[in-house]
């Protein structure tokens, strides 16, 4: 009876102990986050008031200058342009490579590690030659310094070894069989690939776009080097507010808001599919 | 008629097995090669010139007179230093505290998933912001960190102002940011124990501590192991979060070598000897990586 009740207490406090360090995670992760979002509302001198002000007349006037004093909404314009279309060709040309690994083994096993090591490619590496090389491409009209054109090419270097990695995974995962059955009904290959592999792995897929889509819209490295002014994504964008007379707390604030928020809502719908983008996909949820 | 001739050539054309793997592979072949493979060709070749930026004509083939140079610059080993501090602190950090939530979270309890969900939120915020909005938090005279830490009695920290500090923040700021990381995998890798060596376990009467040194790690070895040659290499790769809160300071303190390379590539425009070091921290990272590779190969 005794030692019942002694096995009880400390499933008790076991329990109270857990909620007291969930209690401090979720604290340490959602304050500064609630913190900046309060800090954009703020009029800008209390933004620097000690100790912090906590009750305030909520004010627009962050957002409506960050907007003003800077193209935002075209920089906003730019990483959409480029994030969409460099996951969008990725996941093209990535899915192409994957069915050949995956159904005919092309490359065998040295291909798989290639492109591994590509993913761990310091960016430092990859974006200095690219630089010099597109400084030297000069087509007429067509640059691929300072343009999003250049920019979507480079971050294919990342995208696309990922998303092979990633897509032949997911592919390996549907039995060859089904389309087999479906050859030997008299399809063709295309029509098999189409009707049968592609819709039963459309959740891998979607998966992988996801990644390429978050790595690209927060990547900074590569957007730094290669693109200037007018054709700058957001991530280079917030940098510019870091000026000569310090830093513009208030309208720094507001924009990473401006950055921050779509792929924070974005990834509440798939954040299921982000483990085997992380991984890519040696584990799997 | 003739239309539809020609259609069948091409669709039997496609249907040939060769020729489809090809034809596949090709795109991202060709773009690889053109946008990886070369460029990488091209920093190696580098690397070997006396190549800077502002006289490109000058630049002599030096042979290996760059890498000697880059083991004898007292930045780049303190560089290293720094970054294999910061490896070492973030992923130690990250590890203790992810795998820790992910064990209290492996039993589902009411709102488990909500809780679950906001501890991921701080690994889908660009890194850049996240280094920017915690140079805020951290300001040692009116930043949010230090008004906690008076609130409960303490005096306040310096954080990124200080030269003994700076280095401690950014681990810091890291962990904020990749512990969920390391969250999310090892909660996948608890969710697919099996569930057969527990039950045996309890027949010989095992306590929860036996059970967890004698069966969770071990069996989850390859998941452990995984998150950390993935947060390892990322961290060692660490350029963002650092950039834009401290900027490799105060004076050197945080110096990482990624931020040290850009620094020689686009503030002094040595990019040969920038290709240097880049090629050096692509070699550490590959002697890692194979390492670690042979490590788990031979344990799963």
């Amino acid at each position: 009876m005794k030692m019942r009740w002694g096995r009880k207490s400390k499933n008790a406090s076991i329990n109270v102990l857990k909620i007291v360090i969930l209690s401090i995670a979720i604290f340490i992760t959602l304050m500064p986050i609630v913190w900046i979002i309060l800090t954009t509302f703020k009029p800008e001198p209390m933004t620097f008031v000690y100790p912090p002000v906590w009750k305030f007349k909520p004010i627009l006037d962050n957002y409506i200058s960050a907007f003003k004093t800077r193209p935002l909404l075209k920089y906003f314009t730019n990483s959409v342009i480029v994030t969409l279309s460099t996951t969008a060709i990725s996941i093209v040309v990535g899915s192409m490579a994957a069915y050949s690994m995956s159904r005919f083994g092309t490359g065998g096993k040295r291909l798989g590690f290639t492109l591994l090591s590509l993913r761990f490619m310091p960016a430092i590496a990859v974006v200095i030659p690219l630089f010099l090389v597109f400084s030297k491409v000069n087509l007429g009209s067509l640059h691929l310094i300072n343009s999003r054109l250049g920019l979507i090419l480079a971050y294919l270097t990342f995208n696309i070894p990922v998303s092979i990695l990633l897509l032949k995974g997911f592919f390996d995962e549907i039995p060859q069989e089904l389309e087999e059955a479906a050859l030997v009904d008299g399809s063709s290959h295309m029509g098999a690939i189409f009707r049968i592999l592609l819709p039963l792995s459309l959740p891998g897929i979607v998966a992988t776009a996801v990644f390429c889509i978050i790595f690209s819209w927060n990547e900074f490295l590569f957007a730094l080097i290669l693109t200037r002014a007018e054709t700058a994504t957001l991530p280079v964008a917030i940098m510019g507010f870091v000026t000569d007379r310090g830093l513009l707390w208030g309208e720094m604030t507001a924009a990473s808001v401006v950055i921050v928020l779509p792929v924070l809502i974005f990834s509440i719908f798939v954040q299921r599919y982000l483990i085997s983008g992380l991984t890519l996909g040696a584990l799997k949820e | 008629m003739e239309g539809l001739k020609k259609f069948n050539i091409w669709t039997s054309i496609l249907d040939s097995k060769k020729v489809i793997k090809y034809l596949f592979i090709a795109p991202s072949a060709i773009i690889l090669i053109a946008l990886s493979i070369y460029p990488f060709l091209f920093l190696v070749y580098n690397s070997l010139r006396d190549f800077v930026l502002t006289k490109p004509k000058q630049a002599a083939f030096i042979g290996i007179q760059n890498y000697i140079a880059v083991f004898k610059d007292p930045i780049f080993t303190h560089s290293l230093l720094v970054t294999a501090l910061f490896v070492l602190g973030a992923v130690t950090l990250e590890f203790l505290i992810g795998f820790g939530l992910a064990i209290i979270l492996n039993k589902p309890f009411r709102g488990s998933s909500l809780i679950r969900a906001i501890l991921l939120i701080p690994m889908m915020l660009t890194p850049v912001v996240v280094g920017l909005q915690w140079k805020f938090l951290l300001n040692s005279s009116f930043g949010l960190v230090n008004y906690f830490i008076r609130l409960l009695g303490g005096k306040g920290l310096e954080w990124i102002g200080s030269y003994n500090q700076a280095l401690f923040s950014a681990i810091l700021v890291d962990a904020w940011q990749w512990t969920p990381f390391i969250l999310l995998l090892m909660a996948a890798g608890l969710r697919s124990l099996p569930t057969e060596p527990y039950e045996a376990s309890a027949i010989d009467g095992a306590s929860a501590l036996q059970n967890f040194f004698y069966l969770t790690l071990p069996i989850l070895k390859p998941v452990i192991l995984l998150a950390l040659f993935f947060r390892a290499i990322d961290a060692f790769k660490v350029f963002d979060i650092i950039y834009s809160m401290t900027g490799g300071g105060p004076s050197d303190a945080t110096m990482t070598v990624t931020l040290y390379d850009f620094r020689i590539d686009f503030e002094f425009f040595k990019i040969g000897y920038g290709a240097a070091i880049a090629i050096t921290e692509v070699i550490i990272i590959s002697l890692f990586l194979t390492g670690i590779s042979r490590i788990t190969r031979s344990r799963i």
